[in-house]
């Protein structure tokens, strides 16, 4: 879900990627070259993403990734489920009997 | 799981899989480029920042095997080499009543299986496995 999130704002590589999701989660979130490249693999092998090679700002070919309309659906999806179980977990650490 | 798409995939896999290897090799020397390149503009020297590059990423060659295995035709092959090794075994030991088709007996059609319940069930399938439901009114 991180990872289509990112690509939501538009196509970027592995790389911005992973900084990307550092930079917006604060630095909370550090995704590592061995889970990101697998997963970016793997979502695209599922048509939720695909990838084109491009020259970079600073003169690099790199493999630039974005969001397909199944990868906009996909998100949409994993976002109302993300929400549903933030609520409720957020029900069981706080009841509302114990709200005031 | 999407069979018509994992099929058609594996064809394309198969018979792109030298250049699927090339791609990844560039992938990840251009990772290493631009964490390379990111570090020298924040002042690093270039010897500090290829060491460091190389060790954000680790292992290369694991990342690119745990790529690899993100791959149609791994996946194929993978149940294929499990295949091999149960019938093998099963030659070996002759173990009285037992079944020879257990899930268990090929790892990778488990993993697979269970990565395909994760990704196409999404949290409902893990938290199924907890005795969470996640359905419901909320």
């Amino acid at each position: 879900m991180l990872i289509l999130q990112t690509l939501r704002w538009g196509a970027e590589h592995g790389h911005g990627i992973g900084l990307s999701i550092g930079a917006r989660s604060g630095d909370l979130l550090a995704i590592e070259a061995g889970s990101l490249y697998p997963a970016l693999h793997r979502l695209e092998r599922r048509g939720l993403i695909n990838s084109d090679w491009r020259v970079s700002s600073n003169n690099q070919r790199a493999k630039y990734y974005r969001l397909t309309a199944a990868g906009r659906k996909e998100l949409a999806l994993e976002e109302s489920k993300w929400d549903l179980l933030v609520k409720a977990v957020s029900r069981i650490r706080k009841p509302a009997g114990d709200m005031v | 799981m999407n069979w018509g798409r994992f099929r058609w995939r594996y064809w394309i896999d198969l018979f792109r899989g030298r250049q699927l290897e090339q791609d990844l090799d560039e992938e990840i020397r251009a990772h290493i480029a631009l964490e390379m390149q990111q570090r020298i503009d924040k002042g690093e020297s270039t010897d500090e920042a290829r060491t460091a590059a190389l060790r954000e990423v680790r292992s290369i060659t694991l990342v690119k095997e745990a790529t690899r295995d993100a791959w149609a035709w791994r996946t194929v092959e993978r149940i294929m080499q499990d295949f091999r090794y149960a019938c093998d075994t099963r030659a070996r030991t002759h173990i009285a009543g037992r079944r020879f088709c257990r899930v268990h007996d090929f790892p990778a059609v488990y993993e697979f299986w269970r990565h395909e319940r994760f990704f196409h069930r999404g949290t409902s399938g893990i938290a199924a496995d907890n005795g969470v439901q996640t359905g419901g009114e909320f």
